[in-house]
Protein backbone atom coordinates (compact mmCIF):
# COMPACT_ATOMS: atom_id res chain seq x y z
CA UNK A 1 0.00 0.00 0.00
CA UNK A 2 1.30 3.25 -1.13
CA UNK A 3 1.67 5.86 2.12
CA UNK A 4 0.01 9.00 0.57
CA UNK A 5 2.18 12.12 -0.28
CA UNK A 6 1.96 14.96 2.76
CA UNK A 7 1.22 18.23 0.94
CA UNK A 8 3.71 20.31 -0.59
CA UNK A 9 3.16 24.01 0.98
CA UNK A 10 5.98 26.92 -0.99
CA UNK A 11 6.69 30.28 0.84
CA UNK A 12 7.81 33.01 -1.41
CA UNK A 13 8.56 36.32 0.15
CA UNK A 14 11.99 38.26 0.30
CA UNK A 15 11.32 38.76 3.90
CA UNK A 16 13.10 35.96 5.81
CA UNK A 17 11.43 37.58 8.68
CA UNK A 18 8.10 37.03 6.86
CA UNK A 19 9.13 33.70 5.96
CA UNK A 20 10.15 32.19 9.04
CA UNK A 21 6.86 33.70 10.57
CA UNK A 22 4.64 31.63 7.74
CA UNK A 23 6.49 28.68 8.16
CA UNK A 24 6.80 28.46 11.99
CA UNK A 25 2.72 29.05 12.53
CA UNK A 26 2.35 26.33 9.67
CA UNK A 27 3.99 23.92 11.13
CA UNK A 28 2.39 24.24 14.25
CA UNK A 29 -1.09 23.89 12.63
CA UNK A 30 -0.28 21.57 10.13
CA UNK A 31 3.09 19.38 11.43
CA UNK A 32 2.52 17.28 8.13
CA UNK A 33 2.73 19.43 5.56
CA UNK A 34 6.30 19.55 3.87
CA UNK A 35 7.96 23.14 3.46
CA UNK A 36 10.00 25.17 1.00
CA UNK A 37 10.70 28.61 0.83
CA UNK A 38 11.61 30.95 -1.86
CA UNK A 39 12.92 34.51 -1.56
CA UNK A 40 12.11 35.28 -5.03
CA UNK A 41 10.00 34.60 -8.03
CA UNK A 42 12.52 32.85 -9.99
CA UNK A 43 13.38 31.28 -6.96
CA UNK A 44 9.86 29.48 -6.73
CA UNK A 45 9.35 28.67 -10.35
CA UNK A 46 12.86 26.60 -10.34
CA UNK A 47 11.52 24.96 -6.86
CA UNK A 48 7.92 24.51 -8.77
CA UNK A 49 10.16 22.64 -11.60
CA UNK A 50 11.58 20.45 -9.41
CA UNK A 51 8.52 19.31 -7.61
CA UNK A 52 5.36 21.35 -7.92
CA UNK A 53 3.63 22.35 -4.80
CA UNK A 54 -0.11 21.92 -3.74
CA UNK A 55 -0.15 25.44 -2.12
CA UNK A 56 1.73 28.63 -2.12
CA UNK A 57 2.08 31.56 -0.07
CA UNK A 58 2.94 34.36 -2.18
CA UNK A 59 4.14 38.11 -1.51
CA UNK A 60 3.33 41.19 -4.15
CA UNK A 61 6.42 43.47 -4.05
CA UNK A 62 9.42 41.24 -4.48
CA UNK A 63 12.71 41.85 -6.23
CA UNK A 64 12.79 40.85 -10.03
CA UNK A 65 9.48 39.02 -10.51
CA UNK A 66 6.22 40.25 -9.05
CA UNK A 67 4.59 37.83 -6.70
CA UNK A 68 1.69 38.28 -9.35
CA UNK A 69 3.70 37.46 -12.07
CA UNK A 70 5.05 34.07 -10.76
CA UNK A 71 1.46 32.85 -9.40
CA UNK A 72 0.56 33.63 -13.10
CA UNK A 73 3.58 31.38 -14.59
CA UNK A 74 3.18 29.01 -11.61
CA UNK A 75 -0.06 28.34 -12.64
CA UNK A 76 0.34 27.89 -16.34
CA UNK A 77 2.30 24.57 -14.97
CA UNK A 78 0.05 23.20 -13.03
CA UNK A 79 -3.72 24.97 -12.67
CA UNK A 80 -4.23 22.57 -9.66
CA UNK A 81 -2.19 24.77 -7.61
CA UNK A 82 -3.32 26.85 -4.69
CA UNK A 83 -2.15 30.33 -4.08
CA UNK A 84 -2.73 32.63 -1.68
CA UNK A 85 -1.29 36.31 -2.15
CA UNK A 86 -0.46 37.44 1.12
CA UNK A 87 1.34 40.96 0.64
CA UNK A 88 1.17 44.02 2.85
CA UNK A 89 -0.51 46.06 -0.28
CA UNK A 90 -3.97 45.96 1.20
CA UNK A 91 -5.20 48.64 -1.63
CA UNK A 92 -8.61 47.80 -2.69
CA UNK A 93 -7.12 47.34 -6.47
CA UNK A 94 -5.08 45.02 -5.16
CA UNK A 95 -8.08 42.38 -3.94
CA UNK A 96 -9.55 43.01 -7.39
CA UNK A 97 -6.20 42.18 -9.21
CA UNK A 98 -6.10 38.91 -7.03
CA UNK A 99 -9.79 37.97 -7.50
CA UNK A 100 -9.43 38.50 -11.32
CA UNK A 101 -6.43 36.29 -11.04
CA UNK A 102 -8.74 33.54 -9.34
CA UNK A 103 -6.15 34.16 -6.62
CA UNK A 104 -6.99 34.72 -2.55
CA UNK A 105 -5.85 37.28 -0.44
CA UNK A 106 -4.77 37.94 2.64
CA UNK A 107 -3.57 40.93 4.23
CA UNK A 108 0.10 40.86 6.71
CA UNK A 109 0.58 41.26 9.23
CA UNK A 110 0.94 37.36 9.82
CA UNK A 111 -0.74 36.23 12.26
CA UNK A 112 -2.25 33.36 13.29
CA UNK A 113 -5.47 34.25 11.80
CA UNK A 114 -3.89 34.69 8.73
CA UNK A 115 -2.60 31.40 8.29
CA UNK A 116 -5.54 29.99 9.99
CA UNK A 117 -7.41 32.06 6.73
CA UNK A 118 -4.73 30.70 4.50
CA UNK A 119 -4.94 27.30 5.33
CA UNK A 120 -8.52 27.03 4.99
CA UNK A 121 -8.45 28.51 1.50
CA UNK A 122 -6.01 25.68 0.62
CA UNK A 123 -8.32 22.55 2.30
CA UNK A 124 -11.55 24.13 1.18
CA UNK B 1 5.13 76.69 -1.42
CA UNK B 2 1.58 75.42 -3.07
CA UNK B 3 -1.16 77.19 -1.47
CA UNK B 4 -3.47 74.53 0.55
CA UNK B 5 -6.97 75.97 1.65
CA UNK B 6 -8.28 75.03 5.06
CA UNK B 7 -10.32 72.62 3.85
CA UNK B 8 -8.04 70.70 2.16
CA UNK B 9 -5.66 70.59 4.84
CA UNK B 10 -9.07 69.23 7.05
CA UNK B 11 -9.75 66.46 4.54
CA UNK B 12 -6.06 65.48 4.10
CA UNK B 13 -5.86 65.30 7.83
CA UNK B 14 -8.56 62.78 8.30
CA UNK B 15 -7.52 60.77 5.12
CA UNK B 16 -4.39 60.74 6.98
CA UNK B 17 -6.16 59.71 9.87
CA UNK B 18 -7.93 56.66 8.33
CA UNK B 19 -4.75 55.38 7.32
CA UNK B 20 -3.09 56.25 10.38
CA UNK B 21 -6.04 53.96 12.05
CA UNK B 22 -5.61 51.12 9.67
CA UNK B 23 -1.54 51.32 9.84
CA UNK B 24 -2.48 51.43 13.84
CA UNK B 25 -4.51 48.08 13.44
CA UNK B 26 -1.24 46.41 11.60
CA UNK B 27 0.77 47.47 14.72
CA UNK B 28 -1.58 46.31 17.24
CA UNK B 29 -1.64 42.95 15.23
CA UNK B 30 2.03 43.42 14.76
CA UNK B 31 2.75 43.55 18.59
CA UNK B 32 -0.19 41.64 19.86
CA UNK B 33 -1.31 44.17 22.04
CA UNK B 34 -3.99 47.07 21.73
CA UNK B 35 -2.35 50.42 20.58
CA UNK B 36 -4.08 53.52 21.56
CA UNK B 37 -2.97 56.59 18.87
CA UNK B 38 -3.15 60.30 19.48
CA UNK B 39 -5.27 62.84 16.39
CA UNK B 40 -2.46 63.06 13.85
CA UNK B 41 -0.98 66.00 13.20
CA UNK B 42 -0.18 67.30 9.68
CA UNK B 43 2.24 69.84 8.44
CA UNK B 44 3.29 71.31 5.08
CA UNK B 45 7.13 71.72 5.20
CA UNK B 46 9.94 72.94 3.52
CA UNK B 47 12.81 70.49 3.84
CA UNK B 48 15.10 72.85 5.98
CA UNK B 49 12.77 73.06 8.74
CA UNK B 50 12.30 69.03 9.14
CA UNK B 51 14.77 68.98 11.99
CA UNK B 52 13.39 71.77 13.33
CA UNK B 53 10.10 69.98 13.48
CA UNK B 54 11.58 66.52 15.03
CA UNK B 55 13.85 68.85 17.67
CA UNK B 56 10.53 68.49 20.00
CA UNK B 57 11.01 64.62 19.95
CA UNK B 58 12.70 63.66 22.89
CA UNK B 59 15.32 60.79 20.88
CA UNK B 60 18.07 61.55 19.06
CA UNK B 61 18.88 58.00 17.41
CA UNK B 62 16.65 57.53 14.71
CA UNK B 63 15.35 54.36 13.12
CA UNK B 64 14.20 55.16 9.66
CA UNK B 65 12.19 52.43 6.84
CA UNK B 66 11.70 54.37 3.44
CA UNK B 67 9.81 53.68 0.88
CA UNK B 68 8.62 55.21 -2.80
CA UNK B 69 5.46 55.26 -3.80
CA UNK B 70 4.34 56.63 -7.28
CA UNK B 71 0.61 56.81 -8.78
CA UNK B 72 -1.40 59.93 -9.15
CA UNK B 73 1.12 61.56 -7.64
CA UNK B 74 4.76 60.02 -6.11
CA UNK B 75 6.05 60.14 -2.67
CA UNK B 76 8.92 58.96 -0.72
CA UNK B 77 6.99 57.86 2.36
CA UNK B 78 8.90 57.59 5.57
CA UNK B 79 8.70 56.19 8.89
CA UNK B 80 10.75 57.39 11.83
CA UNK B 81 11.25 56.23 15.11
CA UNK B 82 13.29 56.32 18.24
CA UNK B 83 15.96 53.78 17.55
CA UNK B 84 15.91 52.57 20.73
CA UNK B 85 12.53 50.62 20.18
CA UNK B 86 13.22 48.94 16.99
CA UNK B 87 14.65 45.94 18.97
CA UNK B 88 11.83 45.84 21.07
CA UNK B 89 9.57 45.60 17.44
CA UNK B 90 11.44 42.91 16.29
CA UNK B 91 11.48 41.14 19.66
CA UNK B 92 7.16 41.71 19.36
CA UNK B 93 7.45 40.56 15.97
CA UNK B 94 9.09 37.23 16.48
CA UNK B 95 8.02 36.53 19.17
CA UNK B 96 9.46 33.62 20.99
CA UNK B 97 10.54 32.62 17.72
CA UNK B 98 14.25 34.18 18.06
CA UNK B 99 16.30 33.98 21.44
CA UNK B 100 16.47 37.76 22.27
CA UNK B 101 20.38 37.56 21.64
CA UNK B 102 20.00 36.98 17.70
CA UNK B 103 16.90 39.41 17.89
CA UNK B 104 19.84 41.83 15.93
CA UNK B 105 20.55 39.68 13.54
CA UNK B 106 16.82 40.13 12.30
CA UNK B 107 16.91 43.82 12.59
CA UNK B 108 17.36 45.16 9.55
CA UNK B 109 15.49 42.91 7.30
CA UNK B 110 12.44 42.43 10.01
CA UNK B 111 12.21 46.29 10.35
CA UNK B 112 11.81 47.16 6.54
CA UNK B 113 9.03 44.18 6.93
CA UNK B 114 7.89 46.30 9.85
CA UNK B 115 8.00 49.71 7.84
CA UNK B 116 6.68 47.47 4.69
CA UNK B 117 3.37 46.64 6.35
CA UNK B 118 2.79 50.06 8.25
CA UNK B 119 3.59 52.21 5.55
CA UNK B 120 1.28 50.24 3.07
CA UNK B 121 -1.47 50.34 5.52
CA UNK B 122 -1.49 54.25 5.03
CA UNK B 123 -0.92 54.68 1.51
CA UNK B 124 -3.65 51.84 0.58
CA UNK B 125 -6.24 54.43 2.66
CA UNK B 126 -5.21 57.01 0.34
CA UNK B 127 -5.68 55.26 -3.03
CA UNK B 128 -8.54 53.27 -1.84
CA UNK B 129 -10.32 56.46 -0.35
CA UNK B 130 -9.19 58.39 -4.06
CA UNK B 131 -10.42 55.60 -6.22
CA UNK B 132 -6.55 55.29 -7.55
CA UNK B 133 -3.76 52.63 -7.40
CA UNK B 134 0.11 53.80 -5.84
CA UNK B 135 3.12 51.41 -6.75
CA UNK B 136 5.47 50.87 -4.04
CA UNK B 137 9.28 50.06 -4.33
CA UNK B 138 11.02 47.97 -1.87
CA UNK B 139 11.38 49.17 1.34
CA UNK B 140 14.80 50.52 2.63
CA UNK B 141 16.16 50.94 6.43
CA UNK B 142 18.89 52.64 8.35
CA UNK B 143 19.76 54.75 11.54
CA UNK B 144 20.30 58.09 11.16
CA UNK B 145 20.38 60.99 13.78
CA UNK B 146 18.38 63.87 14.12
CA UNK B 147 20.87 65.97 12.75
CA UNK B 148 21.88 63.79 9.60
CA UNK B 149 18.73 62.62 8.93
CA UNK B 150 18.63 61.92 4.95
CA UNK B 151 15.31 63.80 4.42
CA UNK B 152 17.48 66.70 3.49
CA UNK B 153 19.75 64.90 1.29
CA UNK B 154 17.20 62.98 -1.45
CA UNK B 155 15.88 64.16 -4.10
CA UNK B 156 12.36 63.95 -5.16
CA UNK B 157 11.96 66.93 -7.50
CA UNK B 158 13.44 70.99 -7.45
CA UNK B 159 11.98 72.02 -4.60
CA UNK B 160 10.48 69.68 -2.77
CA UNK B 161 8.06 69.89 -0.19
CA UNK B 162 7.92 67.72 3.06
CA UNK B 163 4.60 66.54 4.79
CA UNK B 164 5.09 65.31 8.30
CA UNK B 165 2.48 63.73 10.25
CA UNK B 166 3.09 63.37 14.06
CA UNK B 167 1.43 60.90 15.59
CA UNK B 168 1.99 59.27 19.49
CA UNK B 169 1.64 55.31 19.73
CA UNK B 170 1.13 54.14 23.38
CA UNK B 171 1.55 50.01 23.14
CA UNK B 172 0.29 49.13 26.64
CA UNK B 173 3.83 48.93 28.17
CA UNK B 174 6.00 51.25 25.85
CA UNK B 175 5.41 54.62 24.47
CA UNK B 176 6.46 55.31 20.93
CA UNK B 177 6.85 58.75 19.41
CA UNK B 178 6.47 58.11 15.75
CA UNK B 179 6.68 60.60 12.56
CA UNK B 180 5.60 59.54 9.31
CA UNK B 181 6.97 61.89 6.28
CA UNK B 182 6.08 62.21 2.77
CA UNK B 183 8.34 63.80 0.94
CA UNK B 184 6.95 65.26 -2.59
CA UNK B 185 7.63 67.25 -4.98
CA UNK B 186 5.36 70.23 -5.99
CA UNK B 187 4.02 68.94 -8.83
CA UNK B 188 3.52 66.01 -6.37
CA UNK B 189 1.73 68.23 -3.78
CA UNK B 190 -0.46 70.19 -6.83
CA UNK B 191 -1.30 66.36 -7.93
CA UNK B 192 -2.35 65.12 -4.10
CA UNK B 193 -4.38 68.51 -3.68
CA UNK B 194 -6.30 67.72 -7.38
CA UNK B 195 -7.05 64.18 -5.99
CA UNK B 196 -8.49 65.76 -2.06
CA UNK B 197 -10.80 67.99 -4.33
CA UNK B 198 -12.09 65.32 -6.30
CA UNK B 199 -12.60 63.56 -3.28
CA UNK B 200 -14.47 66.24 -1.78
CA UNK B 201 -16.34 66.53 -5.05
CA UNK B 202 -17.33 62.68 -4.70
CA UNK B 203 -18.94 62.99 -1.29
CA UNK B 204 -20.78 66.10 -2.48
CA UNK B 205 -18.72 68.34 0.03
CA UNK B 206 -17.81 71.06 -2.82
Amino acid sequence: MNTPVKPLFLVVDDSKTSRLLITRMVIEMRPDWRIVEAASGDEALKLAQAEMPDFVSMDINMPGMSGLEAAGRLRMIDQKVRTVLCTANVQESMRHNAEKLGLHFVAKPITPNTIAEMIEYFER
Amino acid sequence: MVEVSELQRDALSEIINIGVGRAAASLSQIVRDEVELSAPTVLFLEPSEVNQALNGVEFDELSVVSQDFSGPFDSRAMLVFPEKNALVIVGHMLGEMVPPEQLSEFEQEAMCEFGNIILNACISSLADLFAVEFEGSLPSYRHADRQTLEILETSVGDRPVVLVVQVDLKIRKQELQGHLIFMMSVTSLSELLDSIDHYLARQGIV
